[in-house]
């Protein structure tokens, strides 16, 4: 890895973890899900600051470069990540039809009750 | 007429308990407003409450332990409550000390917790390690020592209602004590005895634990250091 990626690995990092505690400290985002990019940004601060540990780890493994490996890290979680939010969109979702549905019918039965 | 205190009972599939513990708290315990918050449970929980006639909040989706409890929160905000105490649903709690919490708080706290720990020592379970670590943790960032951080039994003053029923990040959990105690919230304890839960499963399990473990503890030591009050 050159120098200059592995700065970009460090300033990216950092950059995306005073984002996400900008937005906790505005209240505008909950705890835990500024856990994953903790973990993240940390991981990639590590990939920039000991690259000697993952030129190994890609040597083992039989990668050309330790740059492909980390592309390919970084890929990788960010394609779970996307998997899993995925999933919880879909969640979501039905919890608001829920919701909605349910304050409609529940609206009907006290409307229903007054006119009795 | 309405009492000073109310009792928030988050319940999530607890029919087995919920009679038991609610009923238990009505006949012997009148003084006392209490009201169930059902999240969402997919069993008999709210038809029991319903039958019985409880006092209850019913949710129609489930919100887990924090958004149920905010629920209770913001009933007991509305309805000008004095003071609220989060009481579990499975009968790990036990009514008898919520006087001397009362008591206790109206001497000018914030937040009393309901402890364990205060007179007797943590046993060598791996559960309290988990606790050791958290109060270890909560010492470091805010000078203060809570000695059962993990206890579900915690009473709030008036403007710490007001608080948790209007914000985000202010789940009933560890990290939200030691953000309120950094903030100088004042904080005391009183001992309690509790009960193994009666019927049903903690919803930690291993693996769940250990997830809890971390995000409370990446939340104490970091990320509580960025945010602001008010």
């Amino acid at each position: 890895m050159t120098f200059l990626i592995r700065i970009l690995l460090i300033i990216s990092a950092i950059l995306m973890l005073v984002f996400m505690l900008k937005r906790i400290r505005q209240s505008k985002l909950k705890i835990e899900y500024t856990i994953f990019w903790i973990a993240f940004s940390t991981l990639l601060v590590l990939m920039g600051i000991f690259p000697k540990v993952f030129y190994r780890i890609s040597g083992l493994i039989g990668f050309q470069s330790p740059i492909s490996m980390v592309f390919l890290v970084i890929i990788f979680v960010l394609i779970v990540k996307m998997f899993f939010m995925t999933i919880q969109i879909s969640q979501l979702e039905n919890k608001v039809d829920a919701l909605a549905q349910q304050i409609a019918i529940d609206r009907k039965i006290d409307k229903d009750a007054e006119k009795e | 007429m309405q009492s000073e205190l109310l009792i928030v009972i988050p319940a999530y599939n607890e029919e087995e308990n919920i009679e038991n513990v609610v009923t238990y708290i009505r006949d012997n315990y009148a003084q006392y407003d209490y009201v169930v918050v059902n999240d969402g449970s997919k069993d008999r929980t709210a038809e029991i409450c319903r039958r019985k006639g409880y006092e209850l909040l019913d949710l129609p989706t489930n919100l887990g332990l924090a958004g149920a409890f905010q629920a209770g929160l913001k009933y007991a905000y509305t309805k000008g409550y004095s003071y609220a105490i989060q009481f579990d649903a499975d009968g790990q709690h036990r009514p008898e000390f919520i006087q001397a919490m009362l008591d206790r708080i109206k001497e000018g706290y914030d937040i009393v917790i309901g402890s364990r720990f205060l007179n007797y020592r943590k046993s060598k379970s791996l559960r309290m390690v988990g606790s050791k670590i958290l109060t270890v943790a909560i010492k470091m960032t805010t000078g203060i020592r809570v000695s059962d951080p993990t206890s579900g039994m915690r009473m709030f003053s008036r403007p710490m209602i007001k608080e948790f029923a209007q914000n985000l990040n202010y789940g009933p959990e560890p990290d939200t004590v030691s953000y309120l105690l950094k903030n100088g919230a004042k904080i005391s304890e009183v001992q309690v005895k509790m009960e193994e839960r009666q019927f049903g499963e903690s919803y930690l399990n291993l693996t769940g634990s250990a997830k809890y473990m971390l995000k409370m503890l990446i939340s104490i030591l970091f990320v509580q250091n960025f945010r602001k009050r008010g």
